[in-house]
């Protein structure tokens, strides 16, 4: 087994904007409040704060995705800065975690504030999701997939449907399995008082809704949403002795194996979730058996799927009967994505499943906490780019 | 180097649209990814046309059409009978 440099890691400290539809608010005004938050969690002060990581930098004509610079953010928060750093190209947005890791294990700084920061449901305005996903043939969320354009391929529904697709043909899964995955986390949502939906819905609601692109209906898609999350990552021994427990970073999985493309994708029924995840496995003693609770991306209700199996929650192609058994539900043996996931309660892009992540190890999750609560995985990305993450309560010496 | 291919393949898998994106985009239509016949895991993103969506299946034999635009040839694929 590897030696895993993350290890020295601790999240030290948490925070959260208000979180909502059409705030109205600037995204550095977000970010502010969900930083000085997670500084103050840690018991930190702005002072202390040597690193700054966000994703994935400002993007010019994208700001209500990418959220502001980390310049701004520096300078409005005043920082003093050792290290800083924000790109895109890495293993999805955990590439942000596994940034300012990397940067406290070499140690190039200490505590390492670390953000992600969308506007999306106000960028959108009155122009609907399109206005997100560039449905212009001549600009795009990525001249990547620009090719996808003249054929109608304008929103990231559709680079993901294809793979479902792909999946329910090559296993016999069905939207009753998405099914599945929606309404637990509408459950959840429930429970979690800044969830954005939060009123029950039933399996007719989603069977009856409007279909996006099939096999997707409206349901199985995420919810844009503005808000900002913020992390302190701390070196265990730097960090102070908080009233607020400590998560220790257990191992962090950011292999990047298959092509680069959505569409040159060798098996279009998984994806570079599976390089992620046994890179990550590969770095622990742990197993997916000691994972008490799972936030699993959700840009779309499959993601889920694809991500239970990658992580050996359950076997390749085999999501279906694992989620018809109710095994993710509160109740059941891996509770998954406890505070309403994106497609509930709201497109945090990722940060919001380590939040609640925190939230859980923590004990702290209140009418929505789950027991055990030990050991916790989050997984982030889509497509070809993919990292995870694997946080525990206990030092990662109690797990040799 | 490019090499010249057949214009046959498979369709690998597919999404049919509904929702209306932009007003200049008509919302039927079929979004694939054909596997060529030439090499394994050689896909190119494509629309399905020449049949009605009932018709549209996984696996089922295609071949190349050129949509002709103004200001380009655009490679479709449709149904070998």
């Amino acid at each position: 087994m590897t030696t895993a440099g993350e290890r020295c890691c601790v999240i030290a400290g948490i925070g959260q904007s208000q979180i909502g539809r059409r705030i109205g608010r600037s995204a550095l005004d977000l970010t502010a409040d969900a930083c000085l938050q997670a500084i103050a969690d840690a018991e930190l002060t702005p002072d202390m704060i040597d690193g700054l990581v966000g994703w994935p930098g400002a993007i010019a004509g994208r700001e209500a995705f990418s959220g502001p610079s980390t310049m701004d953010v520096q300078d409005a928060l005043g920082l003093q800065l050792s290290w800083r750093q924000a790109g895109p190209e890495g293993p999805a947005q955990m590439g942000a975690v596994a940034i300012a890791c990397a940067a406290i294990a070499t140690g190039f700084a200490r505590h390492v504030l670390c953000y992600r920061t969308v506007t999306e449901a106000s960028g959108q305005g009155s122009h609907g999701r399109a206005a997100m996903n560039n449905s212009s043939r001549a600009q795009g969320a990525s001249a990547r997939l620009g090719h996808f354009y003249p054929y109608g391929g304008v929103s990231p529904a559709h680079l993901i449907a294809l793979y479902a697709q792909r999946h329910f043909h090559e296993f016999g899964t069905s939207r009753e399995h998405l099914a599945m995955v929606v309404l637990t986390q509408r459950e959840n949502a429930g429970l979690n008082p800044t969830a954005i939906y939060r009123d029950p819905l039933t399996r007719d609601d989603y069977m009856t809704s409007r279909m996006i692109t099939t096999p997707f209906c409206l349901y199985d898609c995420d919810v844009p949403a503005d808000g900002s999350t913020a992390l302190v990552i701390s070196n265990e021994d730097a960090a102070p002795h908080s009233t607020n427990p400590k998560v220790h970073v257990n191992a962090i999985g950011t292999a990047l194996k298959g092509r680069p493309s959505f569409d040159q994708w060798n098996d279009m029924t998984t994806w570079g979730a599976v390089d992620a995840a046994s890179h990550m496995w590969s770095r622990t003693a742990l197993t997916p058996k000691d994972v008490d609770i799972a936030q699993l991306y959700d840009g779309f209700s499959f993601s889920v799927l694809v991500w239970l199996e990658a992580l050996g929650f359950c076997p390749r192609g085999r999501s279906g009967d694992f989620l018809a058994s109710g095994s993710i539900r509160r109740d059941g043996c891996l509770p998954v994505n406890t505070g309403g996931g994106q497609l509930s309660a709201g497109r945090l892009h990722g940060f919001g499943h380590l939040y609640e992540a925190v939230m859980q190890l923590r004990g702290h999750a209140e009418k929505r906490q789950v027991t055990p609560h030990d050991v916790a995985v989050v997984s982030m990305g889509a497509g070809p780019a993919a990292g995870c993450i694997l946080l525990t309560t206990s030092a990662a010496d109690d797990y040799r | 180097m490019p090499e010249r291919v057949s214009g046959l393949g498979n369709l690998y898998t597919f999404t049919a649209n509904v929702h209306r994106w932009a007003d200049e985009i008509d919302p039927q239509y079929v979004l694939a990814i054909v596997s060529l016949s030439e090499q394994d895991h050689l896909h190119i993103v494509t629309n399905i046309v020449g049949c009605s969506l009932d018709e549209v299946r996984i696996g089922m034999p295609v071949e190349v059409a050129f949509d002709l635009t103004d200001e380009a040839a655009i490679p479709v694929f449709r149904p070998v009978h």
